[in-house]
């Protein structure tokens, strides 16, 4: 005897999980659709609808019962609108292919949506600035959400917050980054010297669509008066003698690399100081300075020698 | 009903004479077709008593070898000398265990025949060895009474002023010392080159140099017999391993002479090669789930319970298979019953592959983010106690577990960044490269200048710069750096002045970075209280300084232990896609800005790394974070043996039928190769001296 189903199941339940917090605007969110049938009907492959306010977004299906007997669909990501604020969304239950209809409430969820952060970034800053005279630097701007930022403005200001450099963001991004948008901007440093904490801005654009908040980030200047010394130092592996190039002389806060030649000059004010030196595959070497004029050191580096594979010991 | 018993008896007729791979894979093909052969016949009823009448037995043999790597090979081979059928079941698609990727380094001694034949100046027969005895003679003249002093020697502490000699059990070690000689010449006699006898291998005695490594020839064809391998098997510098050698086989020039290569591929091939061509069968894919006792706590141990175990590559989804196939039986039932006429032999391994057993030691080991050496060539079951665990079920005693905390390599930090598998540098060739997907960064310890380590949190834990130490084990020559107060030669044994508070106080000299590694911090959460896992987060003038090659297969972008970032933030988000990154690295960003700000400043002030090179801001784009993972290399403590290799009781008793040795039994401190071998060596000849 075969069994009669009505079109209409009622009383079926349709909810949905946000999986994300809050997310950028217009980007990507997460959720996972759960339905069960009051009647205990078979839900897998029957589907789920996804609304937005416009319209339908997505479809899902439903899997497998689960042990509780409940039916839910693999994540779906779907677009949260390019404004920021609370999004509000529904889920409903297809019909299924046979045109029964199961009748649950719209599954009613929402999103947060924010706008997109900057994220700055300096570097190729001098280790040490001669007060008063100019240096330059490269900032890097970074959406949230990989926007591009060509033409941005990015801002610099001292401590005493006066705008003291600008400069506009350039079309290429740095290399080996997907959304890094740089650019180069050049200052004058203060005439105190001293560590001089500065800060690095772009500003929010709340109306853009989507929307992008103001950024910002610390630029830590070493401003050092003027060198009365000059340090040269030769850099040498021990086991050959012979000069090594690219090796690190840190006398802090002034630092060099040497050329070639494996000669690294610095130019640097009379005081107490730690030579640090270092280089690829050989061990660093440290010594203490007073420095009253001019030197010329010489640093002997013993090779390091390659890494020793435990397994060839153990 | 009727027994579906094959009976190993049958691998008689088995005998290989192949020399060349090629010839052993046709062989190994030509095996196959007689172990199936096998699969049809009844052959006779197993007698089950008492308690395990029930067990239908599938299979049987005079010796059952449960793990075919160290210890394992050695008895499975000389079971076979004696005339006794073997089936060595082991849980990997391979033998050789950790063997197999070792440095083959094997430190005997009390006279054993390779110092012998260096205190002579004499080379291998095969001429092979072109270059002279590295050692004086009286550096290395001893007899056995000699090493058996210098390995139980109480007095001995190391650099972290652990005494890796004090507990040594004596009757092991007694009979360990009986036993080199044989082992040498065992080992010589199963195709095994040794070079020269250089120094010692960590906690193989201090006073004489003992280790000598085994090595192959490079050679138009891999040949066992002919002592060569191709330069394709031993593989390519930087470039490849093989399915001969997981590992790039290492020059051997200064131990051996010109085209010659190391490593465990030369000791393990060697060993199974002549297993195989013995006659040993091999059941491989098979994991021991049980050991069998006439009843739980009494009488002999006759078989096991073991289970289908088959890897599989997780990138094409193919089965893993054998470097040879003779002797090879095809089962892939899930559960079959071996039963063992005369004994059963544990040697599983170890357990640092265990992280609740090895948490009995150190807690913190109980997090599965860190993992043991050879994962990726064992697999999920490698190293992980069940052989020790099977005994302790029957009631068998343990020994030697508080050995695991005292040597350098057990719980430590391997200086290779970006892989899981952290300890070994394979490289893509071997059939499970896939399952570590990249070989790593190897980095000396003056690199560590150029990065900023962190934990799970994203913050700091101790200076950097130390993590590249490790502190070295009292042996050959000794003196300071090895912790002892002289040099090997000078050595007295169980002199008090050896370990005096006051020289104690002078060598002392172990870092603690590992134990601020897996300290707890705030993602630690109850019950467990996991560390988590542990960052390298360097930037793109790291690699213009240093030369570091983040291509693959140094690196990958699969396997989630190296991320490639535009911002430190998005360095954040990345992390959280690594399998044991449980919370955000929340900290990171904060970590990284005030590193910055201290290179500013010239000083540490959380651990004065100002002092030990210089200091370089991590600010260039892009950035990366590359996995630093803690490795539980080796492991001490396992059964209690016997100086027979028996398995001893709660009670003190021999438990019949049972044997073990090698990282399954405990008692004895000295690491790897040695200590296994001669383990499997008494193994084999106390089985083979059974009454019945």
């Amino acid at each position: 005897m075969s069994v009669l189903h009505s079109p209409i199941h009622d009383n079926c339940t349709c909810t949905v999980d946000v999986l994300d917090g809050e997310v950028d605007a217009g980007h990507g969110f997460r959720v996972r659709a759960s339905a069960r049938c009051a009647q205990g009907c078979d839900l897998s492959g029957v589907t789920i609808a996804f609304h937005a306010p416009g319209g339908e977004l997505a479809t899902a299906m439903l899997a497998e019962a689960d042990d509780d007997g409940g039916y839910t669909t693999d994540e779906v990501t779907l677009a949260a609108p390019a404004s920021a604020g609370h999004h509000h969304f529904t889920a409903t239950i297809a019909p299924s292919a046979e045109g029964l209809a199961h009748a649950a409430p719209p599954a009613a969820f929402e999103v947060a949506a924010k706008a997109h952060a900057a994220r700055l970034n300096a570097w190729d800053l001098p280790s040490a600035i001669v007060a008063g005279e100019a240096f330059r630097f490269k900032v890097g701007v970074k959406c949230s959400a990989d926007c591009d930022l060509a033409g941005k403005p990015v801002a610099l200001f001292d401590t005493d917050q006066r705008q003291v450099s600008t400069a506009q963001l350039g079309n290429d991004i740095w290399p080996g980054t997907t959304a890094l948008f740089f650019a180069e901007m050049a200052a004058r440093a203060p005439v105190d010297a001293g560590r001089h904490e500065w800060t690095l801005a772009v500003p929010a654009d709340e109306a853009g669509l989507p929307p992008h908040a103001a950024g910002t980030a610390v630029l830590s200047l070493n401003v050092v008066a003027a060198p009365e010394c000059s340090v040269t130092v030769e850099t040498i592996a021990q086991d050959g003698q012979t000069p090594i190039q690219g090796a690190r002389v840190v006398m802090h806060p002034y630092r060099a690399v040497s050329d070639e030649h494996g000669i690294a000059r610095l130019r640097v004010a009379r005081g107490d100081y730690t030579i640090l030196v270092s280089a690829a595959k050989h061990l660093p070497i440290r010594r203490d300075v007073t420095l009253t004029a001019d030197l010329i050191t010489r640093a002997e580096l013993e090779h390091e020698p390659p890494p020793a594979n435990p397994d060839d010991f153990y | 009903m009727t027994k579906r018993l094959k009976n190993a008896d049958e691998a008689e007729a088995i005998n290989a004479k192949g020399v060349s791979r090629r010839e052993f894979f046709t062989q190994g093909a030509a095996a196959g077709v007689g172990a199936a052969a096998l699969m049809s016949g009844t052959g006779a009823a197993s007698a089950a008593v008492s308690a395990t009448d029930d067990i239908q037995w599938d299979y049987e043999a005079d010796v059952v070898v449960v793990g075919a790597g160290c210890a394992g090979l050695p008895v499975a081979i000389r079971a076979r000398d004696g005339g006794l059928t073997v089936i060595a079941v082991d849980q990997n698609f391979d033998p050789g265990g950790k063997m197999l990727h070792s440095g083959a380094q094997v430190s005997l001694g009390g006279g054993d025949p390779v110092q012998l034949r260096d205190i002579a100046g004499q080379a291998d027969k095969e001429g092979f060895i072109t270059v002279p005895p590295i050692h004086k003679p009286e550096e290395m003249t001893e007899d056995v009474d000699f090493l058996f002093n210098d390995i139980t020697d109480w007095s001995v502490v190391d650099a972290a002023a652990m005494a890796p000699y004090r507990y040594n059990e004596r009757e092991e070690h007694r009979a360990w010392a009986d036993n080199c000689y044989g082992t040498r010449q065992f080992l010589i006699d199963n195709y095994i080159r040794f070079g020269r006898i250089q120094g010692t291998h960590p906690n193989g005695g201090i006073s004489r140099a003992r280790r000598a490594v085994a090595f192959l020839k490079l050679g138009d064809k891999t040949d066992i017999k002919a002592g060569t391998v191709t330069r394709e098997d031993a593989g390519i510098d930087g470039k490849s391993s093989s399915a001969f050698a997981p590992r790039f086989m290492a020059d051997g020039s200064q131990i051996a002479g010109p085209n010659t290569v190391t490593n465990g591929g030369a000791l393990s091939r060697g060993l199974e090669f002549s297993a195989r061509e013995k006659g040993v069968q091999f059941m491989l894919n098979r994991r021991m789930v049980e050991l069998i006792r006439e009843q739980p706590f009494s009488g002999r141990v006759i078989g096991i319970k073991a289970e289908y175990s088959p890897r599989f590559d997780p990138d094409t989804g193919k089965q893993l298979t054998s470097y040879w196939t003779q002797g090879n039986m095809e089962e892939t039932r899930s559960t079959v019953y071996i039963r063992a006429r005369k004994a059963v032999m544990v040697s599983t391994g170890g357990h640092s592959q265990n992280p609740q057993f090895r948490s009995m030691f150190y807690p913190a080991w109980r997090d599965p983010a860190y993992g043991s050496s050879a994962m990726a060539l064992l697999g999920p079951h490698g190293q992980d106690a069940s052989g020790i665990i099977a005994g302790m079920r029957i009631g068998a005693t343990l020994a030697g577990m508080q050995q695991n905390l005292g040597t350098n390599i057990t719980g430590h930090i391997p200086t290779r960044i970006a892989t899981f598998d952290s300890y070994t540098d394979m490289l893509p060739g071997h059939p499970t490269f896939s399952y570590r997907g990249s070989t790593g960064i190897t980095l000396g310890s003056s690199s560590y200048e150029h990065l900023v380590a962190v934990n799970q949190v994203g913050k700091r834990f101790y200076n950097e710069m130390a993590l590249g130490s490790s502190y070295p084990t009292p042996v050959w020559p000794g003196g300071k750096s090895a912790g002892s107060p002289t040099s090997s030669m000078d050595h007295v044994q169980g002199d008090w002045r050896n370990c005096s508070p006051d020289w104690v106080r002078q060598m002392y000299n172990k870092y603690s970075h590992i134990d601020a590694a897996i300290a707890m911090n705030e993602g630690s959460t109850a019950p467990d209280f996991y560390s988590g896992p542990l960052w390298a987060i360097f930037d793109a003038g790291t690699l213009d300084r240093d030369g570091w090659d983040i291509s693959f297969p140094f690196t990958s972008d699969k396997n989630g232990t190296f991320f490639t970032a535009d911002t430190i933030e998005d360095l954040m988000v990345k992390l959280t896609q690594y399998r044991y990154q449980r919370v955000p690295a929340k900290h990171l960003k904060e970590t990284i800005d005030k590193w910055n700000s201290y290179v500013d400043g010239g000083k540490d002030p959380d651990f004065a790394r100002e002092a030990d090179a210089p200091m370089h801001k991590i600010d260039t784009p892009p950035f990366y974070a590359a996995l630093i993972a803690p490795i539980w290399h080796d492991s001490y403590g396992g059964l209690r043996i016997s100086g027979k290799a028996e398995v001893i009781d709660l009670e003190g008793n021999v438990i019949p039928g049972l044997f073990a040795g090698g990282e399954a039994s405990g008692g004895g401190q000295q690491h790897g190769l040695g200590r296994c071998l001669v383990h499997g060596y008494i193994a084999g000849n106390s089985i083979v001296q059974m009454k019945g």
